[in-house]
């Protein structure tokens, strides 16, 4: 695996806090092609339903709900009425085999495992079912998705950048990928850490190690800290000039906020669970998320017999609160679907499973193939 | 093939194979090894406006700044009853009289006129980032570790001299079409983003990616 990249795999963890592979393939899941179209149409639904979202906000200027710096404000509305264009996304979500699934959050900015769910569990299926099918056509959306948006960036060059204090590689190895796909869609790349971006003060633009102008930057770095770095109020200056993907727009989508905002539009819909701000509402058993919480990091599950709570850095910037639909387990583990949208369709499927109630950090990754009928 | 060219031919390309689709680049940079590369033309000429810019702005600010000290002179001056005599103009237009070289080099000195261990301490990004340092009086006021403050700024167009005694040279940046070069010659700012190696920022963190 570590020939195909796989370099990062932190350890997972199992129910007893042993170590774990974070690639797991002694174990994978089934599932049958009706199921997979199932889901495939829930996770376009959902797609557009946060699309929706993104302009109720926009058009009611709604950005305190998600705790966003006033000064942000304009630009994510100027992002979102150009729609500068997105590339992909990660829905995560609840699904037992029966119901309908439930979208647990959505990770719209800076999604990751996507060398796994892209490369790795393909060529796992191609070893070993290599008569089975398998939902996946992530690589070839996003070749397909970077030859889409090449006419509506400034040129034909794209920066690739990562935060070289990841000290995992996983950051690095990601951008990596994503920078040969645009590749094989025909655009020149350059990649190059976040760090070294420069800023020419004169000329007011970003320039990479060479100076060269950066046109369009693809950060693999959150835009909530993008916007809270010193050079945060140049990048969104410099929209769209420079263009930057994901877009600013998103910000609104790699919030929790967003799963209040699409309860309150569509109550009661089959692949949402209740959803408030700030205060659990009606909720009697509830998941408290920080608005922008990663890896599983301080979430805080109420519930009687399940009580849990995971620590972490984040929280600073209020809270959600999401009804408690606890995964399914199966022989002591805890799977959630990592659904893949690549520009507007659904593109694949990534399996991640914990001992826990949390997908955290500690998830080990578990291929799945559709067998043939 | 040109020189087979049939001119009574139009110059159509042959039906042949579709072309193998092109494929971009993959390039990467690292801090060690990329050299910047010649600046285009249209840049050279886009950063000297935007330096001429700069200075005429700064030139206006100054104006406007001798316009409201005037004012404010000579609305006590009435009290007193003196005449308006006017003296930042004559220190603004020092910086265009005065033959400045094309290039001056800015060398950061304490208040001894000797230079600085670290460069960066005349750095306005640099010295507001030390926590408990200020400016005040032209010079920034770093904290030391043995306690009390170190006092910085930079020398432009000094010579260094024994012991890194600068002399000549104006703590007064010059303007207008002199290039400013610090001994590490940046021009560019870097590391606006991220976290700086020993930066506390954030904390410890494995990734910045998606949950």
């Amino acid at each position: 695996m570590e020939s195909q990249g796989l370099v990062y795999g932190t350890p997972a963890r199992d129910g007893t806090g042993a170590a774990r592979p974070y690639w797991d393939e002694s174990v994978h899941y089934v599932l049958e092609m009706d199921e997979v179209l199932s889901i495939e149409a829930d996770v376009e639904l959902l797609h557009s339903m946060c699309l929706g979202a993104v302009d109720n906000v926009v058009i009611t200027e709604r950005y305190k709900d998600f705790g966003i710096p006033e000064w942000v404000w304009p630009g994510i509305a100027e992002s979102w009425r150009r729609r500068d264009p997105h590339v992909y996304g990660r829905f995560d979500l609840r699904y037992d085999g029966s119901g309908p699934a439930k979208l647990l959050e959505y990770n719209a900015d800076t999604p990751t495992s996507l060398l796994e769910a892209a490369v790795l569990q393909w060529f796992w299926k191609t070893e070993v079912f290599p008569d089975d099918d398998q939902w996946n056509s992530i690589h070839e959306k996003l070749v397909e998705r970077f030859t889409e948006i090449g006419d509506q960036l400034p040129s034909n060059e794209l920066h690739f950048t990562w935060s070289s204090a990841d000290p995992t590689g996983e950051d690095h190895v990601t951008t990596a990928y994503l920078q040969e796909t645009a590749a094989e869609s025909g655009l020149d790349t350059i990649g190059l850490a976040i760090e070294e971006i420069g800023w020419d003060p004169l000329l007011k633009r970003f320039v990479d190690l060479e100076e060269a102008p950066m046109n369009t930057i693809l950060k693999l770095y959150p835009w909530e800290w993008v916007i809270d770095e010193e050079f945060g109020r140049h990048a969104v200056a410099s929209l769209p000039h420079t263009m930057w993907i994901e877009p600013l727009w998103k910000m609104l989508l790699s919030n929790k906020a967003l799963l209040a905002i699409l309860w309150e539009m569509h109550p009661g819909h089959p692949n949402l669970l209740p959803a408030f701000i700030d205060d659990p509402g009606m909720l009697t058993e509830y998941v408290r998320k920080p608005r922008l919480g990663r890896e599983g990091a301080n979430i805080q599950i109420v519930a009687p017999g399940y009580e849990t709570e995971t620590g972490g850095v984040y929280g600073r910037e209020g809270y959600v609160y999401q009804a408690f639909d606890p995964l399914p387990e199966f022989d002591g583990y805890r799977p959630a679907l990592g659904a893949w949208i690549v520009g507007d369709s659904s593109a694949g499927l990534g399996i991640r499973e914990t001992a826990g109630l949390v997908t955290d950090d500690g998830a080990a990754f578990v291929p799945h193939r559709i067998p043939q009928t | 093939m040109t020189d087979t060219h049939d001119p009574d031919k139009p110059d159509v390309p042959e039906p042949d194979e579709t072309p193998e689709p092109r494929r971009g680049q993959m390039r990467f940079q690292d801090a060690e090894t990329t050299k910047p590369r010649e600046p285009t033309l249209a840049e050279q000429r886009a950063r000297r406006k935007a330096i001429e810019e700069e200075a005429e702005r700064e030139l206006q600010e100054a104006a406007e700044r001798v316009q409201v000290e005037r004012k404010a002179k000579t609305r006590r001056r009435v009290f007193i009853g003196s005449g308006v005599t006017v003296g930042v103009v004559a220190l603004v237009a020092t910086w265009y009289v005065a033959a400045t070289p094309d290039e001056v080099t800015a060398n950061c000195v304490d208040n001894n006129g000797v230079l600085a261990a670290n460069e960066n301490v005349c750095d306005e990004n640099y010295a507001r980032s030390v926590p408990g340092s200020y400016y005040s009086g032209g010079f920034w006021f770093i904290p030391l570790a043995t306690g009390g403050f170190g006092q910085y700024q930079y020398n432009y167009g000094g010579t260094v001299g024994p012991g890194g005694r600068v002399t000549g040279g104006t703590a007064t940046a010059p303007s207008g079409r002199t290039t400013v070069k610090t001994s590490s010659g940046k021009t560019v700012q870097r590391g606006g983003f991220g976290i700086s190696s020993g930066g506390s920022k954030g904390g410890s963190k494995g990734g910045s990616g998606g949950s």
